[in-house]
């Protein structure tokens, strides 16, 4: 994969600036940025889309701003399916942690939290690295279903696992400095290169 | 600079990361153990450092002294457990790299490795019985040699993949001067 190409693309869009400043910006407005979300995650399944699509300026117009959030809206529903065991796992370790508080042993009341982290901290890892993909197969086939057959998810990541720890770790970054929509760009280029060179069309 | 030489050095750089991630990696684990061992021991001589090891540990491990292993004139930042798997990681970092280990762990091996640390945490997590130190740093020692067995293969050959496309990509596409 041509990573130097793919953080250069952005800047080969004529609009670029105003694309990514409208992506970007209203995330720091408070209360807005919770919508706006939905809406990038939408603009970044169109770009995957145009990507897969082989199109030469993949990066979409701002120019179906419902469109955008309701397709954010629906994604959404797929990291929360993948976020179930770790729900789960923070429900047991405060539940348990409450239990012993009303218990009256506050001193250890704190320690189930803690002590589950050594599990729940590898399988957030594990759900945060394949979620992209799970991302991926919803994107391309609009089937829910697809999203969470693990197998293939996982058969995906092990294939192109350099490749794709590369694209992810650009994802995570960009996700820490989520101010900056250009490292989503980035990174969904790289993703939708991946899925293009694996082969995986819209009936995978 | 000229965009096609950006885009180069943007390729040379991830094909570095990509060449020593493994070392990369393996530095990271025996960092991570090597603070968990020198942190208690500059208790005396760097108190400044010591605490400043112990405060990093804070949000990974509960430090509650009696089960953390005294070590020169300190205690460990985190639990025997926590140590225990620092201490295999860091080990199968080593393992891996120096090539000493050339076996492959698959998936059922993880979990069965797995067994012992979770059946241990949570018999004492819920209050069924009380582990103890050579326990918990077996079952811990276990379990980070399983999980640094396991993955930094399958991490190191991807990369290989990934840097050997990379290597062609920079190959075909990088300027002539700097090829």
């Amino acid at each position: 994969m041509d990573f130097g190409k793919n953080f250069s693309y952005v800047t080969e869009d004529e609009a670029w600036i105003k694309k990514v400043l409208i992506a970007g910006l209203p995330l720091l407005v408070p209360c807005l940025n919770i919508v706006w979300m939905f809406a990038v995650v939408g603009f970044l399944k169109k770009l995957f889309l145009n990507v897969v699509a082989g199109e030469e300026r993949p990066i979409p117009e701002w120019d179906d701003f419902g469109g955008y959030i309701m397709s954010g809206l629906k994604s959404i529903v797929v990291p929360i399916g993948y976020m179930a065991p770790f729900f789960v796992l923070m429900i047991l370790s405060y539940g348990t942690s409450f239990a012993l508080a009303i218990m009256k042993v506050p001193g250890l009341a704190i320690l189930p939290m803690i002590c589950m982290w050594c599990i729940s901290f590898p399988i957030g890892l594990l759900i945060n690295i394949m979620l992209p993909v799970g991302l991926m197969r919803y994107w391309t086939t609009d089937s829910y279903g697809e999203a969470f057959k693990f197998g293939a998810v996982i058969g995906f990541v092990k294939a192109n696992l350099g490749s794709y720890l590369i694209s992810w770790v650009i994802h995570l970054l960009a996700g820490i400095c989520f101010i900056f929509p250009y490292g989503y760009f980035v990174a969904w280029k790289c993703f939708g290169d991946l899925w293009r060179g694996q082969g995986e069309t819209s009936e995978a | 600079m000229s965009r096609e030489r950006v885009e180069t050095a943007i390729n040379r750089a991830v094909l570095a990361l990509a060449t020593h991630f493994t070392t990369l990696a393996v530095a990271g684990f025996c960092l991570v153990f090597a603070s968990t061992v020198f942190g208690p021991l500059l208790a005396d001589s760097h108190p400044l450092a010591s605490r400043a090891i112990h405060a990093a540990f804070r949000f990974g491990c509960h430090q509650i002294p009696e089960r953390c292993l005294a070590i020169g004139p300190g205690r460990a930042p985190v639990c025997a457990r926590c140590q225990a798997i620092y201490a295999g990681l860091a080990i199968s970092g080593l393992l891996v790299s120096t090539r000493a280990w050339r076996w492959r762990f698959n998936g059922l091996a993880l979990l069965c490795a797995a067994a012992p640390i979770a059946l241990d945490g949570f018999t004492q997590l819920f209050g069924l019985r009380e582990s103890n130190t050579p326990l918990r740093l077996a079952t811990g020692l276990l379990w980070g040699l399983a999980v640094g067995l396991y993955t930094l293969p399958l991490v190191r050959d991807g990369m290989r993949q990934a840097a050997g496309e990379l290597e062609e990509t920079i190959r075909t596409t990088a300027p002539v001067a700097s090829r």
